[in-house]
């Protein structure tokens, strides 16, 4: 083939050239440190470092809001574990308030310990976090959630929201909790369930006393049945669940009034629940319920007095054993008075209660005098000590029991932390991987290039010496 | 014979210095572009017939030729047309794909950050700082769509400009081929139409290569030497010496794009559409714009119209910290349409976002012949609809017209096309960020039963926000308390049912169910909640509007979720990865073109070499030839020398 002159300089020329733009394009890598230097270089590569950069970036978010949850969480939760110390600490206070000897001027000491008590766990409650939200408030972070004072009670103005953070793609983790859950709906442990009349009744039958007879099978039916008591006649009655539902067992069941035999031969039927101390008359006599501790389980103890207020004699201490309503469940109700056809009594849960009336109203009964007044006030105080200290501790175990939650959460948020670190070694690898030069190869190119345009420099030197002008 | 042999002896020293003359002329031109090396051909003058045969009379120069071949002339300016092309369009899109080359400053970072202000504000909701920081992070994302929409608009007015200088170039060599034809042919009419111009013609070949770089043209030569350049599918650029002019003009359609007019013989402008013209860099600037420019302009303004429409339905659902539900969060930026220059009518277009998820990166044609609207997709060239009647619902969008066109009028639709560039953000008051659900439901606490009732979701936005207490109805079983007449729909395990509510203002409760109503009234279910747990007679359950809450982040949750959603093209395609599609499809096609460039640019290379296989000049062989030449006008010489001896011998022999 005949070869031009001009041709020989050309292609020369231009094969350089290309050595010189890879040996450029080789240095730039270096330089940048990057195998890709624009898209075109590799595309699908781009897009893929585009997208693992978005998964990074977006798993870097989900951290910092892992962070920023367990954070909150933990504020929380140190909140929730003085507020429990503390319930405990009144408690053992409440506890030595059942110290019958205890002089009323003691009391008083220990009344007022409470009250400081009550205002901590205001504090408590009403705590705010770092950023000057109150913690308990629900969604209204601005609003002090719990207002008033011992004597006037405490009331919740916040709401009952609890806010999240989203932590994963999938998961949204709940960083806040309601005060309305945590210190208002607590589970009223003073009784074991709520028995009373519904409004119409024509009858004067009162139901009272609701008991358990037998826990193992109450805790199976889960404490939260609802029964009606149905009088079909006078004496005749039903007992149907919450759907209208006849119970097996529990259909035509008679109740037959207490009644208590008086000195006159007549008899008297109780129409209300016999209350320490009270007094039921009739036309020759006065019946009060009086010091309870002679009288068995279930019954309450009386003594007959005449109109002159003297005890009549073989009618003292006697035990006066009410008239029970057997219910399902093991638990049962005791009635008193005369319920006609057509009423109905209602068992329902026990419901809830708020630590706060709690504490107050214990508090307040126990500011007042006791050594010297008659047995039935203190009766009365012994039984709602009791109330309380069984509520206090419903109040820390319902404490203890979102206390937990957040000890969970806080677990799940580290463990989230631990998984997208992980993943965030994994998104930089891969992105190394994509993005990043291999050196070596890029050395060694460098220098094949290199070896590669010397070699062209010299041949086309050689070449381009060569003319036949050289020797003519 | 003395004579004889004189004579034939000057016919080969002439002939000699004829070689003698190329060969120089081949060498001095041996860098001259477009030069084809000349050989001189020779051949024997008519014998001299005698009884005893032919005697010869020597040599003459029959003709001086060059060495060139149409052939490989074509080949090569058809490769050039297609190397220009590429070279051009590659200048181009490398622009874009140099813009997208980093990812530290192209859209990714931006959203990101957007998002990454949102996930702030759903942990901090009260936090002030939080939320102006994601105005602030809002505005530059604004801004960074503003940025590549302006860069994109530059290269586009860069490829109007060197459109409207190619014009002229070809206008300017076309006067010139022109030119050439007219002294080719006069000058080879002098010889008589028998030698060719050799030097004429190789600045013409030249002229059609340098021509080649800017347009594709095809040429044919007529009988009277002169060539006839013909540019798209047949339109005459030279016909002999006379030439047909292009002009550069804004488009009919769009007047921002410039594009290619013809002046036909009787000096009217026809417009000739891109798709028409290819080759040269005239032809890589148009299928760049058309093929790459106009798309990554529509994919940048799909994903700002994407995140302004998701981020604003989203917003709408939530209340800010005034108490006052969601307003707008960002302009929705508006479609473009544009009537045709040429339009007879009045008639108005209007283009509503219907659903984002069906929108795609394109411009559409509206074209009505009075009868029938056509609509087409440009960036598939598909019909997408052909009938009488507007509003049609097509890719997302509801169109219609607002004032009846004329036969014969068309409009351009550009819904995306400068959505990037008019984004912007409508909040100015970091307190109007809609952070909070306007809802607020709450389980009562005097409750006996287990029964919870959920936050409580939007699913509509609300015109007045309704509140509701349900109260659970032990006998009948109903949850009671909704408005009579209202429609509830109610879902347990996964069957939805309708309730219209009764007297009774209940619908019966289950574990687990879902209740969604359309609370204001306005048609479509609006707020959604469920319930888990079993309730107790009297048991209620509240809905009611938020308080202007502060620490509610469940808005911002939702609208930092639009992350991770698919909301674009049919739900196959987050945000940010529309935009990772957008550099792939750029790198990609940048890929293609430099690949093509690079086999076209070796094409090329091959047409060189064989063109100058046979056309080039080579010095050592003009150093042959001259020597040869040289030599022969030394043997012509000699002959002239022995010729006089004889002359000489005879003149002696009278002596």
């Amino acid at each position: 083939m005949r070869v031009s002159t001009s041709y020989i300089y050309d292609s020369g020329t231009a094969s350089m050239q290309r050595r010189i733009t890879d040996a450029l394009r080789l240095q730039q890598q270096l330089a940048s440190q990057r195998r890709m230097l624009t898209p075109s270089d590799d595309p699908v590569a781009a897009a893929q470092a585009l997208e693992i950069t978005q998964s990074q970036n977006i798993n870097s978010l989900y951290l910092k809001n892992q962070d920023n949850a367990g954070d909150i969480l933990a504020v929380g939760e140190s909140n929730l574990t003085s507020a429990h110390t503390l319930l405990q600490s009144m408690y053992t206070s409440m506890v030595r308030l059942g110290d019958g000897a205890l002089a009323d001027a003691d009391r008083r000491t220990i009344a007022t310990e409470l009250r400081e008590g009550f205002k901590q766990l205001m504090g408590i409650a009403n705590e705010t976090d770092g950023l000057g939200s109150y913690l308990f408030s629900g969604y209204s972070g601005d609003t002090q959630p719990f207002i008033g004072d011992l004597n006037n009670g405490v009331s919740f103005v916040g709401d009952g929201g609890g806010r999240s953070l989203q932590v994963s793609p999938s998961r949204s983790l709940q960083v806040g909790e309601s005060g309305l859950d945590i210190f208002m709906r607590v589970p009223n442990k003073s009784v074991p369930f709520q028995a009373g009349a519904v409004a119409g009744n024509t009858g004067s039958g009162v139901i009272y006393a609701p008991t358990v007879n037998d826990p193992t099978q109450w805790k199976v039916a889960g404490n939260t049945q609802i029964y009606n008591i149905n009088f079909t006649a006078a004496n005749t009655y039903d007992i149907t669940d919450y759907q209208g539902n006849p119970v097996a067992g529990f259909t035509g069941l008679t109740y037959t009034p207490a009644e208590i035999d008086l000195p006159d031969a007549t008899q008297l039927s109780l129409t209300s629940a016999p209350t320490l101390g009270g007094t039921y008359s009739t036309q020759n006599y006065n019946v009060i319920f009086d010091d309870p501790s002679t009288a068995g389980a279930g019954s309450y103890s009386y003594t007959v007095y005449d109109k002159q207020g003297t005890p009549v004699p073989g009618f003292q201490g006697l035990s006066y054993t009410p008239s029970n309503i057997a219910l399902p469940d093991g638990a049962q109700v005791s009635m008193a008075g005369a319920p006609l056809a057509g009423d109905t009594f209602e068992i329902r849960p026990a419901g809830t209660t708020d630590v706060f009336s709690v504490i107050s109203s214990l508090v307040l009964a126990a500011e007042k005098p006791y050594q010297q007044t008659d047995a039935a006030t203190r009766a009365a105080f012994e039984k709602q000590l009791g109330d309380a200290l069984s509520n206090i501790q419903s109040s820390m175990d319902n404490i203890l029991k979102y206390q937990s939650n957040y000890g969970a959460r806080m677990k799940e948020a580290e463990d989230l932390q631990a998984a997208g670190s992980d993943r965030n070694l994994q998104y930089k690898a891969t992105l190394s991987r994509l993005e990043d030069v291999d050196l070596t190869q890029a050395i060694s190119d460098l220098t094949k290039t290199e070896t590669a345009l010397t070699a062209a420099q010299q041949s086309f030197s050689m070449i381009s010496k060569l003319s036949l002008f050289n020797y003519i | 014979m003395g004579a004889s042999t004189l004579s034939i002896a000057i016919t080969g020293l002439n002939a000699a210095q004829a070689g003698l003359l190329t060969t120089s002329h081949n060498i001095s031109n041996s860098n001259t572009a477009g030069y084809s090396r000349q050989v001189v051909q020779q051949t024997t003058q008519n014998p001299f017939y005698t009884g005893g045969g032919f005697i010869g009379q020597g040599t003459r120069v029959q003709t001086v030729q060059r060495q060139y071949s149409a052939f490989l002339g074509q080949q090569m300016t058809a490769s050039q047309a297609a190397t220009s092309q590429l070279q051009s369009y590659q200048i181009q899109i490398d622009q874009i794909d140099n813009m997208l080359g980093d990812k530290t400053v192209g859209l990714s970072p931006a959203i990101n950050n957007f998002f990454s202000g949102l996930n702030e504000v759903a942990a901090n909701p009260s936090n002030v700082s939080a939320r102006q920081a994601l105005l602030s992070a809002a505005q530059s994302l604004v801004s960074r769509f503003g940025d590549l929409s302006a860069r994109l608009r530059e290269i586009g007015d860069g490829v109007n400009k060197q459109i409207s200088s190619e014009i002229s170039n070809i206008n300017s060599m076309a006067r010139e081929l022109a030119s050439l034809n007219q002294r080719i042919i006069t000058a080879e009419a002098a010889g008589g139409q028998t030698q060719p111009a050799n030097d004429l013609r190789d600045q013409r070949d030249q002229l059609v290569l340098e021509l080649n770089k800017h347009i594709n043209t095809t040429v044919m030569e007529q009988n009277d030497g002169s060539y006839s350049v013909f540019f798209g599918n047949g339109q005459p650029l030279v016909v002999g010496p006379s030439t047909y002019s292009l002009v550069a003009r804004p488009a009919e359609d769009d007047p921002t794009r410039m594009s290619v007019g013809f002046t036909t013989a009787s000096g009217t402008v026809t417009m000739l559409p891109d798709d028409f013209i290819s080759g040269g860099a005239l032809g890589g600037l148009l299928a760049f714009r058309t093929q790459s420019l106009d798309d990554a302009h529509n994919k940048l303004g799909l994903m700002a119209m994407g995140i302004a429409s998701a981020i604003n339905d989203q917003h709408a659902l939530g209340q800010d910290l005034t108490g006052v539900m969601g307003g707008d969060f960002f302009n929705l930026p508006n479609p473009v349409i544009v009537g045709n220059a040429g339009n007879t009518g009045a008639g108005e277009i209007s283009m509503v976002l219907d659903d984002i998820s069906g929108v795609v990166a394109s411009d559409y044609m509206l074209d009505y012949d009075g009868t029938n609207y056509t609509l087409r997709r440009l960036s598939d060239n598909t019909t997408l609809f052909t009938g009488a009647t507007l509003p049609q619902t097509v890719d997302g969008w509801t169109i219609d017209e607002t004032v009846a066109p004329a036969a014969g009028d068309s409009f351009l639709l550009q819904p995306t096309r400068y959505a990037a560039r008019d984004i912007s953000v409508a909040i100015t008051d970091a307190r109007n960020i809609a952070v909070a659900s306007p809802i607020t439901t709450t389980t009562a606490t005097a409750n006996n039963g287990t029964a919870l009732i959920s936050p409580g979701k939007i699913l509509e936005p609300l015109a007045s926000v309704p509140s509701y207490t349900l109260t659970f109805d032990l006998a009948s079983g109903e949850l009671q308390g909704f408005p009579v007449g209202s429609v509830v729909d109610v879902t347990v395990g996964g069957v939805t049912t309708s309730y219209t509510i009764g007297a009774s203002g209940g619908i019966p409760y289950s574990n687990g169910m879902t209740v969604e109503i359309d609370s204001d009234g306005l048609g479509g279910n609006d707020i959604q909640f469920s319930f888990t747990g079993t309730p107790q007679h009297g048991d209620s359950f509240s809905v009611a509007q938020s308080v202007a809450n502060t620490n509610d982040n469940r808005n911002a949750l939702a609208l930092a979720a639009i992350q991770t959603e698919k909301v674009l093209l049919g739900g196959t395609t987050t945000i940010e990865s529309a935009y990772a599609q957008m550099v792939n499809v750029i790198g990609n096609k940048a890929r293609e073109i430099d690949v093509n460039y690079e086999s076209q640019a070796s094409l090329l290379d091959q047409a060189e070499a064989a063109m100058q296989s046979l056309s080039g000049v080579n010095l050592d062989e003009e150093a042959a030839n001259l020597l040869r030449f040289q030599q022969a006008y030394q043997a012509s010489a000699k002959i002239i020398d022995v010729s006089g001896r004889l002359f000489d011998l005879l003149a002696s022999l009278g002596n």
